[in-house]
């Protein structure tokens, strides 16, 4: 068999799906090397969600004024969106640096290890997810239909995270401190996105949350579980911000392809 | 009808700690050019920094020229540094199945294909430790077995295929041959000149990124010598 074949470690997105058994297999690796020798393994993953979660709960579910029924379910559930967002922000910034030894090595395309990494923060959204339904088995969703929207969100956000990871993996391969400062960033936007506490008791102040993108972010899984209504408003500047990442993360991906061998 | 040629080849690595003032790059390969046709075998020889190692991340794919071209036609396959393409966690015979499953094979192909290849690389009860508690000999032997098992029409090496034993040398080039007698090419860079004479047909001498000569492996070797 004789393939005319001009090699170039690039995006080329059909590649990449077709590879998809690859990268499966190396998510499994790092899944595995994660929870290596230990006993309960991938199950730590749920065990320590449940214990953050059940904590919080108590704990700010007393200081706010809130309805136990109603906050259970919103720190949960914005807990959960944010740790896949924070999944992806983190290991974003070293999805092209912790491959170095595939990309030095092979011509394989780039976007192998973007989707590996965001499988892994899938696989976590899994297992962590299981929390939510044990949460909504408790307090359960005003109606049950609206609260299917909220699986809607889940594709979106798994794009976001491929193009947020694709385009912090480029930018932080090349500027070092850029993997500190987004870690810092991460911590600080965890308390300033509306999670602990809602904005509603704010009041004047509350307003706020909305110029935050990850307010809206979390809005499209949590507001059909905890107020039984479709946030139309947050869905249509999430799909704003969907489609400007693609296209910005795939400009700069673009413009810096043949560098990213030098950097990692 | 394999080929593999390469049009004046520029390429330049940044330096990251250049000072103000200082170059900010390093000229690694400047205008290099060859044709090979099937049944080639290409020895690339100079002293260290003079580009080889360059010269086979450029034909292979994994680093792209600031200018020039590569022309290749037939499936490559290439074996770098010890370490590199591998998943240093995983056993050795998990690694053979992660490489075949990037070449695109499926889960039970890759379980079949992956038998000939462990067997081949006689690595035998190794296979189920982690690649990383390897030695630089037993890592050669993982990956040379996996990169001559997949389809190759195009072979590149560095260096290190002298790091294997004397048996394993032996079976290496024995499975050279047999590749360029199937209208493969193979292309070699070394410091063993006398492997390099026994293997290769024709012969690269880089110097400072830049073609001294390029034609018989013999002559490549004397000229090198005499620089």
């Amino acid at each position: 068999m004789t393939v005319a074949h001009q090699t170039q470690p690039e995006i080329k997105l059909p590649a990449v799906i077709r590879l998809w058994r690859f990268w499966l297999m190396l998510a499994w690796h790092d899944w595995r090397r994660r929870f290596h020798r230990s006993l309960l393994g991938a199950a730590w993953l749920f065990v320590s969600f449940a214990m953050f979660v059940g904590v919080k709960i108590v704990i700010f579910g007393v200081l706010s004024a809130e309805e136990m029924s109603f906050f259970a379910v919103w720190l949960s559930t914005g807990f959960l969106i944010w740790t896949f967002i924070q999944a992806n922000l983190v290991e974003g910034c070293n999805v092209f640096i912790a491959s170095s030894r595939w990309i030095t090595g092979t011509d394989l395309p780039y976007g192998i290890y973007v989707l590996q990494s965001v499988t892994r923060s899938v696989i976590q959204l899994a297992l962590t997810g299981l929390v939510i339904l044990i949460v909504l088995a408790i307090f359960p969703a005003p109606d049950p239909w609206i609260a299917l929207t909220s699986l809607l969100s889940i594709p979106i956000l798994i794009i976001n995270g491929i193009w947020t990871q694709l385009l912090l993996g480029v930018i932080c391969a090349r500027v070092r401190d850029l993997v500190h400062l987004t870690q810092t960033l991460v911590r600080l936007l965890f308390f300033l996105t509306p999670i602990l506490w809602v904005p509603a008791s704010f009041g004047e102040y509350g307003k706020y949350a909305d110029y935050n993108p990850f307010t809206h972010v979390i809005a499209i899984f949590r507001d059909p579980l905890v107020y039984g209504t479709v946030p139309y408003v947050s869905w249509m500047i999430v799909l704003a911000i969907t489609i400007a990442g693609c296209a910005i993360s795939a400009l700069v991906f673009r413009l810096n392809k043949n560098r990213i061998f030098y950097w990692v | 009808m394999t080929k593999l040629s390469a049009q004046d080849i520029t390429l330049k690595y940044p330096l990251f700690t250049a000072v103000r003032g200082q170059p900010t790059h390093q000229l690694a390969l400047d205008g290099v050019s060859f044709d090979l046709a099937e049944g080639d075998k290409l020895g690339v020889v100079g002293a260290n920094g003079a580009g080889k190692t360059s010269l086979l991340r450029v034909l292979s794919g994994v680093v792209i020229p600031d200018a020039g071209k590569v022309h290749s036609v037939g499936v490559v396959q290439s074996l770098m540094e010890t370490g590199l393409g591998i998943n240093g966690d995983a056993t050795g015979y998990e690694n053979i199945q992660l490489r075949l499953l990037a070449a695109g094979y499926n889960w039970k192909q890759a379980r079949e294909l992956s038998e000939p290849i462990a067997a081949y690389s006689e690595l035998d009860e190794y296979l189920e430790r982690p690649v990383d508690t390897y030695s630089r000999g037993m890592q050669l032997r993982l990956s040379f077995s996996i990169a001559t098992t997949l389809d190759a029409d195009i072979l590149i090496m560095d260096e290190w295929i002298g790091a294997g034993d004397a048996a394993f040398r032996e079976k290496a080039a024995q499975r050279m041959e047999e590749l360029v007698a199937a209208a493969g090419i193979v292309v070699l860079a070394s410091h063993n000149n006398r492997l390099l004479e026994r293997i290769c047909n024709k012969g690269l001498f880089l110097e400072k990124g830049k073609v001294r000569y390029f034609g018989d492996m013999g002559e490549a070797i004397r000229r090198y010598a005499e620089a």
